[in-house]
């Protein structure tokens, strides 16, 4: 009897020990996780092709890529032509958008990139909406990579697809899809080598250039409640949302002497910004060629960059709305209609 | 024809005669030798005169010039607060000057009151769009940031914010 409790005992225990010498190999969240992590442990050199495609435009740009754990980053651009040249060079929460042909420096600064909180609240989201699993490997850039699909629970769709490193697990490539089924997205990698050795000042900002400040983004409220009071305005929120859309985060900001309210709304993976103002100030669209679109009963007008739409609208009271997001122009409609 | 005596000449020299008189002694010295030299004579007498006039005429002395201006100028100072309001208050004056202040009175709310011409970049939603998502895992970090895309059309996708931190204690 001893002898058989003993056996069970050590079963046990062996297969515990298996498990936690396979499990996160066979685990598609701790393999997904580690793929966000990455990253911040692996340096890398390589050539990136990145595919916006939207309704009426898509985007093509071909990048090299130079990155050093955990935060310095530099991509070059080599196509399109239009940008040819030109650079950002990332440091931490600080870019530097390098405009050769304007002969200047954008600095920006994005402190949501360091909440470590919100991401690791976010992850959990996308795992409560979505089902990840494996598919067969591939081989990318002439690595071997795992297959992960990331599909919709709600829906049955699938929303994304990343291709991961064995070794390094860091992310070789990445499709995104819409709900029906089209992509909207592709990154890839074309060449990469893993090196350790990329000197820091392979990441110097140019000197000589002048430098003006672009956008700061300080850290984001999740205390969506407190941000509506602040605004100082009665602030809407949309009363229809896309299965396992939730209010994740929000803003208040003064944008050209204009307060501002944003609210992030997201299931994890798919995002859409309500952002608002109480003065009636719509968006300017100088540069861009929108259209018009019926918002329930008011008129609206939208564009689409790549795979983002933006679509702006007059709301009652004097409210201006603004909705942004990585979804078509009939869903962003349909949130619209119900602010 | 009588001979013309010497009250018709000078009245004929000066152009004092009715049109028919005119006329007739006209005729008259065409045709008289004895009153074309009484008229010759007249004539020169009075041209004599006329130059005469002409020379008496003088300059006035400078210094007679200059002591009426500063007498114009030392009245001028003498003319009291009350004399100018007068002089603005005239009709030709105050009423247009009424229209005028009218006029700005009625427009210059309405300029007061129209919006100032703010606007927010669609560019900014979007660049705030991407930064507020940058927390969402697999996030798209490489979207090639506006300000260097819009070279071609010369736009400029700088905007000033304002972070919520700065704005968390400031009343609407």
């Amino acid at each position: 009897m001893l002898h058989r409790n003993l056996r069970t005992v050590f079963g046990l225990l062996c297969a515990s020990l298996f498990w936690i010498a396979v499990a996160p190999a066979d685990n598609p969240s701790l393999v997904l996780q580690l793929a966000m992590d990455a990253p911040a442990h692996v340096s890398f050199v390589g050539e990136v092709q990145d595919l916006e495609i939207g309704d009426s435009k898509s985007v093509a740009t071909i990048y090299r890529i130079e990155h050093r754990a955990p935060d310095l980053t530099q991509r070059w651009y080599e196509a399109p032509q239009a940008l040819y040249g030109d650079s950002v060079i990332s440091r931490g929460n600080v870019s530097y958008n390098v405009d050769v042909k304007r002969g200047r420096v954008i600095v920006n600064r994005n402190d949501a990139i360091d909440d470590q909180v919100a991401i690791a609240d976010n992850f959990g989201l996308l795992t409560q909406n979505y089902r990840v699993f494996f598919a067969p490997d591939q081989t990318v850039a002439g690595l071997p990579a795992r297959v992960l699909f990331l599909v919709n629970k709600h829906t049955g769709e699938t929303t994304m697809r990343v291709w991961i490193d064995r070794k390094t697990s860091l992310v070789l490539q990445k499709e995104r899809y819409a709900s029906n089924g089209s992509l909207t997205s592709q990154v890839r990698f074309e060449q990469i080598r893993y090196t350790s050795a990329i000197p820091a000042g392979v990441f110097a900002v140019p000197t000589g250039l002048p430098r003006s400040d672009g956008q700061n983004h300080a850290l984001p409220s999740n205390d969506i409640t407190a941000m509506v009071k602040a605004a100082g305005f009665k602030a809407r929120g949309p009363s229809y949302l896309p299965d396992g859309f939730v209010p994740v985060a929000g803003d208040l900001s003064d944008v050209n002497g204009i307060r501002t309210l944003h609210l992030l709304y997201s299931d994890g993976i798919r995002t859409a910004s309500l952002f608002q103002n109480a003065r009636g100030i719509a968006a300017n669209f100088a540069g861009y060629a929108p259209r018009g679109v019926a918002v329930g009963g008011a008129r609206g007008q939208f564009v689409q960059e790549g795979a983002t739409t933006l679509l702006t609208w007059q709301g009652s009271g004097g409210l201006s709305f603004t909705l942004v997001g990585d979804m078509s122009r009939d869903e962003l409609v349909k949130i619209a209609a119900s602010v | 024809m009588n001979h013309i005596n010497q009250e018709q000449l000078v009245d004929y020299l000066h152009r004092g005669l009715a049109p028919e008189d005119d006329a007739m002694v006209h005729a008259h010295l065409d045709a008289c030798a004895p009153c074309r030299l009484a008229y010759q004579d007249e004539a020169s007498l009075s041209e004599a005169l006329r130059a005469n006039a002409r020379n008496e005429i003088r300059e006035l002395p400078s210094g007679v010039v200059a002591s009426i201006w500063a007498a114009i100028a030392a009245a001028r100072r003498r003319e009291s607060l009350a004399d100018r309001l007068l002089t603005w208050l005239r009709p030709a004056v105050l009423v247009p000057a009424m229209a005028v202040v009218v006029l700005a009175l009625l427009l210059v709310p309405r300029f007061a009151q129209s919006p100032p011409s703010q606007t927010i970049d669609a560019s900014y939603y979007l660049q705030d769009h991407a930064a507020l998502g940058s927390t969402m895992p697999f996030a798209d970090s490489d979207q090639v940031p506006e300000a260097l895309e819009n070279d071609d059309e010369g736009q400029t996708s700088v905007v000033a914010v304002m972070p919520a931190v700065m704005m968390a204690d400031v009343a609407p």
